[in-house]
């Protein structure tokens, strides 16, 4: 008879082996309605685990506000306020839909969504196009600008991105993680590098299948310019990778993380989809001239998937640049980040390598009992969102998981295989 | 004179050379009085939590 720490251990052994095993492909982009079947309209899905109006923060309800009027099932921002008061829109989080959405992570029916399909077990991780930088949906933003943008993604690069990723049969990704981690990437708070080798392999395609010049140019120039644009493209093949390691009986390796801007969730394999929640934390980092940590919001998004496959905080080591960038000390200190995400992870990935660290692979499959026994908590890299709804990002940062999350994992884990008895 | 009596002299005529763990600040006062100290980062299984340390021992890790 097998220990309750062996049945463990393979199980765990199975969880990252799915997660490592996920060839993610990015294949078409497509409206959330015609993707996710359940999706209706006045359904409105959120980053996080689940959360009501009365919870939400300021940015959060900034971006479901704004998402209403954009939709048209509001007149104006007070009208969709009112409205979601009244009851009048149903929110769900984004992971229920097979779908993850960067900070406020507003998912409504019309929106185009990026689709990553995991050849190895053919399922398939979904996200919204990233709007760029400055006032965005993300953020909270909600004006007419904002809403412009959005009818523009949905009206013109959604389907332009669409026809050239059927036309090219689509562009295979652990590769393109791969080489961008030799290019001082960690796919969370920088994507320089996969952003322009996804253009590089998409702009051929787009110029092939396109109606118009015009468009052509302005699709190419808004990709060109945006260094974030691989990060939902990451997340929605974060999400394509750990679904399949959802569920799996003794398993103690988290598949998912995630925040709404009020608390912090996470799944646990061996738990099902049960979330486990606790307060958010703030970010540290630093603000944009003007701003300061007065003005910040509490941690959200449900970015946090790429930190649950190994990249983002996990990753630090490859991108020294970024630690600056988001105020976690020293270029040198980088690679302090990623060790100490190995002390609470199952393994190395052998495909995602770090040339600074010798060609280590990046530590995935977060195991709960190590959290709970080091105290070491994910170190998650992260934008920061102003605490008003309407205004946007203020700054960047990093953010620790609350242990919280952890702990009450952990007890039901443990109940769950009966420990609590022994 | 027996190597342990040699060790127990080095110790005592020679400049400390220590090894702190747990709590850090030890290691930073005697840092800055110019001992040779290394810091080894060290807390007790889940924080000290004997409840969560036993649950612990039983789920292995």
């Amino acid at each position: 008879m097998i220990s309750l720490a062996e049945t463990i251990d393979l199980a765990n052994a199975e969880t990252v082996r799915r997660m490592l095993a996920g060839d993610p492909v990015l294949v078409d982009v497509l409206p959330a309605g015609a993707l996710i079947p359940a999706l209706k309209p006045h359904m409105i899905l959120h980053a996080g685990p689940p959360v009501d109006w009365r919870r939400m923060c300021g940015p959060m309800r900034g971006a479901v506000t704004g998402i209403a009027v954009f939709e048209g099932w509001a007149r104006d921002l007070a009208d969709a306020e009112r409205k979601a008061e009244a009851g009048a829109f149903a929110f769900h989080p984004n992971h229920h839909f097979g779908a993850v959405g960067p900070m406020t992570g507003m998912t409504t029916v019309s929106q185009p969504l990026m689709v990553v399909e995991n050849r190895t077990f053919a399922n398939r991780g979904y996200c919204a196009i990233n709007e760029g930088l400055g006032k965005v949906m993300r953020f909270g933003g909600n004006d007419a600008e904002v809403l412009a943008r959005l009818a523009w993604l949905r009206d013109v690069l959604g389907p332009a991105m669409g026809r050239a990723l059927r036309e090219m049969g689509g562009i295979p990704l652990k590769q393109i993680i791969a080489r961008g981690l030799t290019m001082g990437d960690e796919m969370h708070q920088r994507n320089v590098g996969c952003s322009g080798l996804v253009l590089r392999q998409l702009a051929p395609a787009l110029a092939r299948t396109a109606t118009n010049t015009a468009d052509l140019a302005e699709v190419l120039g808004f990709i060109g310019r945006n260094d974030q644009f691989f990060l939902n493209i990451a997340m929605a093949m974060g999400k394509a990778m750990t679904d399949p390691a959802r569920g799996i009986a003794g398993s103690s390796i988290v598949t998912a993380m995630c925040r709404n801007g009020t608390d912090f969730g996470i799944r646990v394999s061996g738990t099902g989809d049960q979330w486990f929640t606790a307060p958010v934390e703030m970010p540290q980092g630093l603000y944009f001239p003007g701003y300061t940590e007065a003005d910040a919001n509490p941690d959200m998004g449900d970015s946090a998937i790429v930190e649950t496959v190994g990249l983002g905080g996990f990753a630090m080591a490859a991108a020294p640049a970024v630690v600056g960038f988001i105020g976690a000390g020293r270029a040198s200190d980088a690679a302090i980040f990623t060790r100490l995400m190995g002390e609470i992870t199952y393994a190395a990935n052998p495909e995602w390598t770090i040339p600074a660290l010798d060609h280590a692979g990046v530590p995935t499959g977060i195991d709960i009992r190590r959290v709970v026994e080091t105290g070491i908590a994910p170190t998650i890299n992260t934008g920061i969102a102003h605490r008003r709804p309407g205004v946007g990002q203020v700054g960047a940062g990093v953010v620790k998981a609350p242990m919280g999350c952890f702990v009450a994992a952990l007890e039901a884990f443990g109940r769950a295989m009966g420990a609590d008895k022994a | 004179m027996p190597d342990e009596t040699k060790l127990a002299q080095s110790l005592l005529s020679a400049p400390p050379g220590v090894i702190n763990i747990g709590l850090s600040g030890f290691a930073t006062e005697l840092a800055a009085n110019g001992a040779k100290v290394v810091h080894v980062a060290w807390t007790p299984p889940a924080g000290g939590d004997a409840k969560l340390a036993a649950l612990l021992g039983k789920l292995g890790t």
